[in-house]
C-alpha cells in the first residue's frame, strides 16, 4: 500500500508539532522518521495512524483520503513505545486482539496466530502474561500483534528505545525478518539514526515540525540537503571554505590556503565564493603537523576502545576527529598540547 | 445520516448518562423545593445579624476543626508515604472506619469518651485520684470540633499521603547530601510540593465542618451552625432562603476544592519520576513514628469500639466489658417489629435493596466514567455536577424525592425503589472518584492501542477498560453496598410499613422505647459495615486513597 | 467476542444476585397505591404506624404514615404549602397550640366524627370541630435522685425552681425546634408567665442548662450517662428503665394535648373519616397507651399500661389567647437563648 502525507500540520496550543510534512512512500517500503526529542515524528506517526487528527493537510492510502478515517477502519498495526500490551490478556491474547476485534473467526484466528506467534519466535510462551516476559520477547509481543491482522501499514514507534544494546539486535532482526516477509509498508521513528539507516529504506530528517531531509537513505545520509540534517547524521564538523571552482562532479575549494576538490552535492546550485565543509569526525584523522588538509593544537585526547577521540583547536572551529584507531592512542598523547594535522577524507565531505 | 448528525449524536449520547443522572437524581427533587426560595428574603437574610453571627460561628468551628486535623495528619501521611511495613494497609483501613461507620456510631462513641463519667474523665479522674469530671467538653463547640476530627483526620492522612509520596526523591537526596537541615530540606524539597495537598485536604474538612448539623445537634450543646438553622426552619420559605445561600456557598468552595484537586491529580498520576521509595520500619524516626501512628489510629477507632463494646455488654461506659452478653442480639432475632415483618425480613430487605443499590450504581458510575474518559469536557463537568452531594442536605434532597416521586408523577411511595433511588444519589458520586481514579491510571497508549486494533468503543470498554479496572469495580460495590446498609436519611424518609431497612429499625426500637435493642441492631450494622469496608480494602488500594 | 471463564463467572454472579435480590423486593413489598395517606410528626410514629396497620387490617384500606422526618410544627407547615393540592388525606398529631395556624389557613375540613359524642366535652378542646381530641400526655419537671441526692441538692418542684442557682449546669430541655417535648415545654412557660416574663424567666434559666438534647433518645442517653440531672420530661418516662433513678414530685405540669383532622380537599374522603371515626373509637383509641407516653382521650379505652406515671397535681393548659405565635416563639427562643 503507497502512503502519501500531504501537507500535514497540528498544532498543540501555540506550538506547531508538525508543519507541513509531506511525503510519499511506496508500497512494501520501510521510512525511518529521524529526529531530535519534539520534533514532531511521534505526532507525525499519529497522525498517520488517526489518533490524533491533523489541523491541516491529509493522510492517503493508495490515493484515498483516509484523514477523516478513525484509527480502527485504516488496517494499520502499530507498535507504540511503551509497547502498550494489554497486562491482562495473555501472549495469545494479545497477538489474538486485533482478529477478535476485527470479527475475525476463531479458526481463521487460531491459524493466524500460529503463524504469527512462530515468524516473531514467540512459540511455547502462549500462555503466558505480559509481565511475566522478558524485555525482547514484550517487544515481539507487540511486533506479533502488530501484524496478526495483515494490516496494511506497519507503524513503529521508537521499538528499541528502551532496550540494551544486545536486544536491540535480536529484536530489531525480528523487525527486518517481518518485513521482509510480509512486504508491508512501514513507518519507522527513531531518534538514533544508526538505527535509522540501518532499517530503512528511505530516510526523513526532522526538526521542529519540519520535513528537513527526504530521499532513499544512502542519498540522504551522503548528501543530507540541509546543514541541520547533516548535523544530525553526524557531520558535526565543519570548516569554512572558499569555492574556487565547480566541476561536473566536483567542487573545488580553498581551505587553509590549500586548494582541494570535494564530491559536488548532487543537489548542488551554489553560489558565492564563501561555503562551508562538514564532515563527519570518523572521516577525519589527526596526522604530524604539515601534512593533512588544516593543522591546529591537540587539545583533547580520550580512549574510546576501538577508536581514538581527537579534539583539535584550529583557526576556526575546534574539530572532533575520530579516525584514530586505538592504537595510536600513546603517540598521539605525545602530542597533546602540540600543532597537529588533520587529514580529512574528501569523498565524505559535504559541502554547503 | 449525515456525518454532522451522526457527530451531533454520538456528541449527545456522551452527555446523556451524567445528564440523565444528574436530573433525575439532582436537579428535579431540588428544583422542587427550591422554586419557593424569595429573592428578597435572601437579601434580608445576608444582613441579619444574627445569621451572620451563625456563618461567623460555623466558620470559626470549622477553622477549628481543620487545624488541628491538618497538623495531626501531617505526621502520619508522612510515615505512611514513607516506610514500608505489613499492615500499611490495614491501618489505612482501620483509620478509615470512623468515615465509613453511620454517624450516629462516631457521635455516640464520643458521647461515651466525652462525657462527664466517660472514658477520659474515668481516665484522668484515677490518674489525678480526683472525682469526676476532670474535664468538661461534652455538649460545647469544644465537642463538635473533637468529632469533627475523628471523622475527617482520616480523609486529611490520605490526601497528603498523596502528596508526600509524589515528592521528588532526587531533591530530598540532593538537600541532605548538601549537609542541608531537616528543616531547610522540609522547606526546599516538600513544601512546594505539599502546599497543593495540604490546602486541599484543608479545604475539604472546612467544608465538610461547615455543613455539618448532626454533630451540632447531638453534642454541640449551646452551640450552634447554619445548618442547624436551616434544619430547624424546614417546611418555612425561609429555610429555602438560608438553604441556597449555604449550597452556593459550600458549592462555589467544592468546585474551588475540586478545580484544585483535579490539578493536583492529573499531575500525580502521571508523575512517574522521583516517587519517594520506601524504607523499612527499622529507623529511630520510623520506630517512633511508627508509635504515633498507632496510638492514633488507636484514638480513632475508640469511639466506635466503645459503641461495639456497649452494644454486647450489659454495663455502661467502660473499656473493657466484663458482662459480656449477646442477649439483646438474640432478642433481636426474635422481635416483631409492630409491622408485619420481623428482624429476618429486616435483614433480608436492607441487603436486597443495598444489593440493587450497589450494582445500579456501579453500572451508572461506569457508564458515566466511561464518557468522561472519552470527553474532557463531559469528564470536567462530570467533576463539577457530581460535587453536588458535598453541597446538600441529605433531608433536603429525600424531601425533593418525595415529592417528585414519591407523590409526584412517579407515585412511588410505598415501594423500594424510591429507598433505592436516594441511597443511589448519594453513592454514586462516591464511587464514581474510584472508578476515575482506577480508570485513569489505564496508560492511554494502551487505550490507543486497542482503538488502532480495530476495537469498536463498547469492544474496547468490554475487553480493555473493564478487565483493567475489576478491582475498582469490585470495590465499589463493596463501598456502595456498605453505604446503603449505614444509610439512614433517605431510608427513615421512605421506609413504610412494611419496607425499612437495619438503621431504620434501629430508630423504631427507639421509637418503641427498647434502646437495649437499638444498641445491639446498631453494634451488628457497624460489624456488617466494617467487614464489608474491610473486604474494600483487600480488593483495591484505590478505593481506600479516594475520597 | 470472546469472554474469559473469569468474565463469564462474573457476569453470572451478578445476574444472579440482581435477580435474586430484585425479585425478593418484588415480591415481598408489592408497591401499594395508597388509599388513605395520613401525616404526623415523626414523634408519634410508633403510635401511628400501629393506628395505620390496626386500620388496615381491620378496613382493607391501603393506608400510609408519612412524617417527612418532621416535628409537629414543620408537617403542619408542610400540609400548609400543599394547601392547592394537598397529598394528604388525614393530619394528627396536631398541636393544640398550632391548630389555630391551620384552621386560619384553611387546610383543615370541620368533621364532627359519629362518634365524637364518646369523647368527653371537657376533652374537644376545638369547638369547631375542625381537630378532634386525640390524645393527651402531661409534661413534668423530672430529676435524677441519685445525682441530686448526692450533691445534697433541693428537690425541683416547679418551674421557678429550675432557675436556683445550685443547680447550674444540671439542667436540660429539649430544643423546642427539633422536640416536640421541649416546644410543650416553651408553650408551658408561654401560658404561665407570659410572653415577656416567659423569655425573661428562659433568660434566667439558660444559666442553669447544660445542654438542649434534640429529641428523646438524647435526653435519655444524658440523663442514664449523668450529664444532665434535671428537666422537663414526659411523666411517663419516671421510672423508665434505662433511668430507673428518674423521679419527680409532680406538683405542677403542662397537658399536652393533640389532635386529628380531614385534609381540605383530600383525595379520599370516605377513608379518611373512616380513619377519623376509627382513631377516636376504642380500638383506636386502646392503641394510644401502650405506644408509650401518651393517654387516651376517650374513656372507655384503656391506660393501664401507663398507671405507674404520677399525674401533675397541677394541670396548666395551653393559653388561647397566645394562638398564633408559636413560630414566633420559636425564632426567638434560637435567636436570643439559644444563640444568646
Amino acid at each position: 500500500m503507497d502512503l502519501e502525507v500531504r501537507g500535514v500540520s497540528k498544532a498543540y496550543g501555540g506550538t506547531r508539532a508538525v508543519d507541513g510534512v509531506t511525503f510519499r512512500l511506496p508500497s512494501g517500503k520501510i521510512l525511518a522518521l529521524l529526529g531530535p526529542s519534539g520534533c514532531g515524528k511521534t505526532t507525525t506517526l499519529k497522525v498517520i495512524s488517526g489518533l490524533v487528527s491533523p489541523d491541516s493537510g491529509m493522510v492517503l492510502f493508495d490515493g484515498e483520503d483516509v484523514t477523516g478515517l478513525p484509527p480502527r477502519e485504516r488496517d494499520i498495526g502499530m507498535v507504540f513505545q511503551n509497547l502498550a500490551l494489554f497486562p491482562h490478556l495473555t501472549v495469545e491474547e494479545n497477538v489474538a486482539f486485533p482478529l477478535e476485534a476485527r470479527g475475525v473467526s476463531d479458526s481463521v484466528a487460531r491459524d493466524r496466530v500460529r503463524q504469527v506467534m512462530d515468524m516473531v519466535e514467540l512459540d511455547g510462551l502462549e500462555r503466558r502474561y505480559p509481565h511475566e516476559l522478558s524485555g525482547g520477547q514484550q517487544q515481539r509481543v507487540a511486533i506479533g500483534r502488530a501484524i496478526s491482522s495483515n494490516a496494511k501499514l506497519l507503524l513503529l514507534d521508537e521499538p528499541l528505545a528502551s532496550l540494551d544494546p544486545a536486544l536491540k539486535s535480536e529484536v530489531s532482526e525480528v523487525i527486518r525478518k517481518v518485513q521482509r516477509e510480509l512486504r508491508v509498508t512501514t513507518v519507522y521513528v527513531t531518534h538514533d539514526q544508526s538505527e535509522a539507516i540501518l532499517m530503512s529504506d528511505l530516510l526523513a530528517v526532522m526538526f521542529e515540525g519540519q520535513l528537513d531531509a527526504f530521499g532513499e537513505t544512502p542519498i540522504v545520509y551522503e548528501s543530507p540537503p540541509t546543514q541541520s540534517s547533516a548535523s544530525f547524521l553526524g557531520a558535526t564538523n565543519q570548516l569554512p571554505c572558499t569555492i574556487e571552482g565547480v566541476l561536473e562532479h566536483e567542487v573545488m575549494v580553498s581551505i587553509g590556503g590549500r586548494s582541494v576538490g570535494v564530491t559536488k552535492p548532487i543537489w548542488w546550485r551554489g553560489t558565492g565564493n564563501e561555503a562551508r565543509l562538514l564532515f563527519r569526525p570518523e572521516d577525519a584523522k589527526v596526522v604530524a603537523q604539515g601534512h593533512g588538509v588544516v593543522r591546529g593544537k591537540l587539545v583533547g585526547l580520550m580512549y574510546g576502545g576501538s577508536r581514538v577521540v581527537a579534539r583539535v583547536q584550529t583557526d576556526y572551529w575546534k574539530v572532533e576527529c575520530r579516525g584514530n584507531t586505538s592504537r595510536a592512542y600513546s603517540a598521539l598523547s605525545s602530542m597533546l598540547g602540540k600543532d597537529v594535522g588533520i587529514r580529512i577524507n574528501m569523498e565524505r565531505t559535504i559541502l554547503f | 445520516m449525515a456525518k454532522g448528525d451522526k457527530g451531533g449524536l454520538v456528541l449527545a449520547l456522551s452527555y446523556l448518562p451524567l445528564m440523565a443522572f444528574f436530573t433525575f437524581f439532582y436537579a428535579l427533587p431540588i428544583l422542587s423545593i427550591l422554586f419557593s426560595t424569595d429573592a428578597t428574603q435572601l437579601v434580608s437574610l445576608l444582613g441579619d445579624p444574627y445569621i451572620i453571627r451563625l456563618t461567623v460561628d460555623t466558620t470559626v468551628q470549622a477553622i477549628a476543626s481543620t487545624v488541628p486535623s491538618i497538623m495531626l495528619a501531617i505526621p502520619l501521611a508522612y510515615f505512611l508515604s514513607r516506610y514500608a511495613f505489613r499492615g500499611a494497609n490495614l491501618l489505612r483501613y482501620l483509620l478509615l472506619t470512623p468515615f465509613f461507620v453511620p454517624a450516629f456510631a462516631v457521635t455516640e462513641g464520643i458521647i461515651l469518651m466525652l462525657g462527664e463519667r466517660g472514658i477520659l474523665n474515668q481516665i484522668l479522674a484515677a490518674l489525678l485520684r480526683i472525682d469526676p469530671p476532670v474535664l468538661d467538653v461534652l455538649y460545647s463547640m469544644v465537642a463538635v470540633v473533637i468529632a469533627h476530627v475523628f471523622y475527617y483526620l482520616p480523609l486529611a492522612v490520605l490526601i497528603l499521603e498523596q502528596g508526600f509520596s509524589s515528592v521528588d526523591r532526587e531533591l530530598v537526596d540532593a538537600s541532605e547530601v548538601s549537609g542541608a537541615s531537616w528543616f531547610l530540606t522540609l522547606k526546599v524539597a516538600y513544601l512546594n510540593r505539599m502546599i497543593p495537598f495540604v490546602t486541599a485536604s484543608s479545604l475539604l474538612v472546612f467544608a465538610f465542618s461547615f455543613i455539618t448539623y448532626s454533630t451540632p445537634i447531638l453534642i454541640g450543646g449551646k452551640f450552634t451552625t447554619l445548618e442547624v438553622e436551616i434544619y430547624s426552619t424546614r417546611a418555612r420559605p425561609v429555610s429555602s432562603s438560608l438553604a441556597l445561600f449555604q449550597l452556593m456557598f459550600t458549592f462555589l468552595l467544592s468546585l474551588a476544592i475540586l478545580a484544585l484537586r483535579e490539578k493536583l491529580y492529573v499531575k500525580d498520576a502521571s508523575s512517574t519520576r522521583g516517587r519517594m521509595p520506601k524504607t523499612p520500619v527499622l529507623t529511630t524516626s520510623g520506630k517512633v513514628l511508627l508509635g504515633y501512628a498507632i496510638v492514633l489510629v488507636a484514638i480513632e477507632l475508640l469511639p466506635v469500639y466503645l459503641v461495639l463494646a456497649q452494644s454486647i455488654s450489659s454495663s455502661t461506659v467502660v473499656l473493657f466489658p466484663t458482662a459480656l452478653s449477646l442477649d439483646n442480639l438474640i432478642r433481636l432475632f426474635g422481635t416483631e417489629f409492630g409491622f408485619g415483618i420481623g428482624f429476618i425480613d429486616v435483614i433480608l430487605q436492607s441487603f436486597s435493596i443495598a444489593t440493587v443499590v450497589a450494582l445500579f450504581s456501579v453500572f451508572a458510575s461506569v457508564l458515566i466514567v466511561w464518557q468522561g474518559s472519552k470527553r474532557e469536557d463531559v469528564r470536567k463537568l462530570m467533576t463539577a455536577l457530581l460535587s453536588f452531594p458535598l453541597s446538600i442536605s441529605r433531608s433536603s434532597l429525600a424531601l425533593g424525592m418525595m415529592l417528585c416521586y414519591g407523590f409526584g408523577f412517579l407515585r412511588l411511595y410505598g415501594s423500594w425503589t424510591l429507598i433505592a433511588a436516594g441511597h443511589i444519589a448519594i453513592i454514586v458520586p462516591l464511587i464514581t472518584r474510584v472508578m476515575e481514579a482506577s480508570w485513569t491510571r489505564i496508560s492511554p497508549e494502551v487505550r490507543d492501542a486497542a482503538e488502532l486494533f480495530g476495537a469498536s468503543g463498547i469492544f474496547r470498554l468490554l475487553k480493555v477498560e473493564l478487565p483493567l479496572i475489576a478491582p475498582a469495580i469490585v470495590a465499589s460495590f463493596l463501598l456502595a453496598f456498605s453505604s446503603s446498609i449505614s444509610e439512614f436519611t433517605f431510608s427513615n424518609f421512605f421506609s413504610t410499613l412494611n419496607l425499612m431497612t437495619l438503621p431504620v429499625s434501629a430508630a423504631v426500637l427507639i421509637d418503641l422505647r427498647r434502646l437495649d435493642l437499638a444498641a445491639a441492631l446498631n453494634g451488628l450494622v457497624i460489624v456488617v459495615v466494617m467487614a464489608a469496608e474491610a473486604a474494600t480494602s483487600l480488593v483495591s488500594e484505590e478505593a481506600i486513597r479516594v475520597v | 467476542m470472546r469472554l474469559s471463564k473469569k468474565s463469564i463467572i462474573a457476569i453470572g454472579t451478578v445476574g444472579v444476585l440482581f435477580t435474586a435480590s430484585v425479585l425478593y423486593l418484588f415480591l415481598t413489598q408489592p408497591r401499594l397505591e395508597s388509599d388513605l395517606i395520613v401525616y404526623g410528626p415523626r414523634g408519634i410514629k410508633s403510635l401511628a404506624t400501629a393506628l395505620v396497620m390496626e386500620f388496615q387490617r381491620r378496613y382493607k384500606v391501603n393506608a400510609s404514615f408519612v412524617d417527612y422526618d418532621m416535628g409537629s410544627i414543620e408537617i403542619a407547615n408542610r400540609l400548609i404549602s400543599e394547601k392547592d393540592d394537598p397529598i394528604a388525606d388525614v393530619i394528627l398529631g396536631v398541636p393544640e397550640f398550632y391548630a389555630k395556624q391551620l384552621i386560619d389557613a384553611g387546610v383543615l375540613e370541620p368533621y364532627a366524627a359519629s362518634n365524637l359524642s364518646m369523647i368527653p366535652e371537657g376533652e374537644r378542646w376545638d369547638k369547631t370541630n375542625n381537630v378532634l381530641p386525640m390524645d393527651k400526655g402531661y409534661i413534668l419537671i423530672t430529676y435524677n435522685e441519685t445525682i441530686v441526692v448526692r450533691r445534697g441538692l433541693p428537690i425541683p418542684n416547679t418551674l421557678d425552681d429550675l432557675t436556683r442557682s445550685e443547680y447550674r449546669g444540671l439542667v436540660f430541655y429539649q430544643d423546642p425546634t427539633t422536640s416536640g417535648t421541649g416546644l410543650s415545654f416553651l408553650v408551658w412557660i408561654m401560658s404561665v408567665k407570659g410572653v415577656e416574663q416567659g423569655f425573661s424567666f428562659l433568660a434566667l434559666l439558660e444559666q442553669n442548662v447544660r445542654t438542649h438534647p434534640s429529641g428523646w433518645t438524647s435526653s435519655i442517653r444524658a440523663l442514664s450517662l449523668g450529664e444532665v440531672a434535671i428537666g422537663s420530661m414526659f411523666n411517663t418516662d419516671v421510672g423508665y428503665e434505662e433511668v430507673p433513678n428518674l423521679k419527680s414530685t409532680a406538683v405542677e405540669g403542662f397537658v399536652y394535648r393533640e389532635g386529628i383532622a380531614l385534609v381540605n380537599g383530600a383525595k379520599h374522603p370516605v377513608a379518611a373519616k373512616k380513619f377519623i371515626e376509627f382513631v377516636l373509637g376504642v380500638d383506636g383509641q386502646n392503641l394510644v397507651s401502650p405506644a408509650g407516653y401518651m393517654y387516651p382521650v376517650n374513656p372507655s379505652a384503656s391506660s393501664a399500661a401507663l398507671s405507674y406515671a404520677p399525674k401533675p397535681q397541677t394541670e396548666v393548659t395551653f393559653n388561647p389567647a397566645t394562638a398564633g405565635s408559636v413560630v414566633e416563639w420559636l425564632d426567638r427562643w434560637r435567636r436570643e437563648i439559644r444563640a444568646g
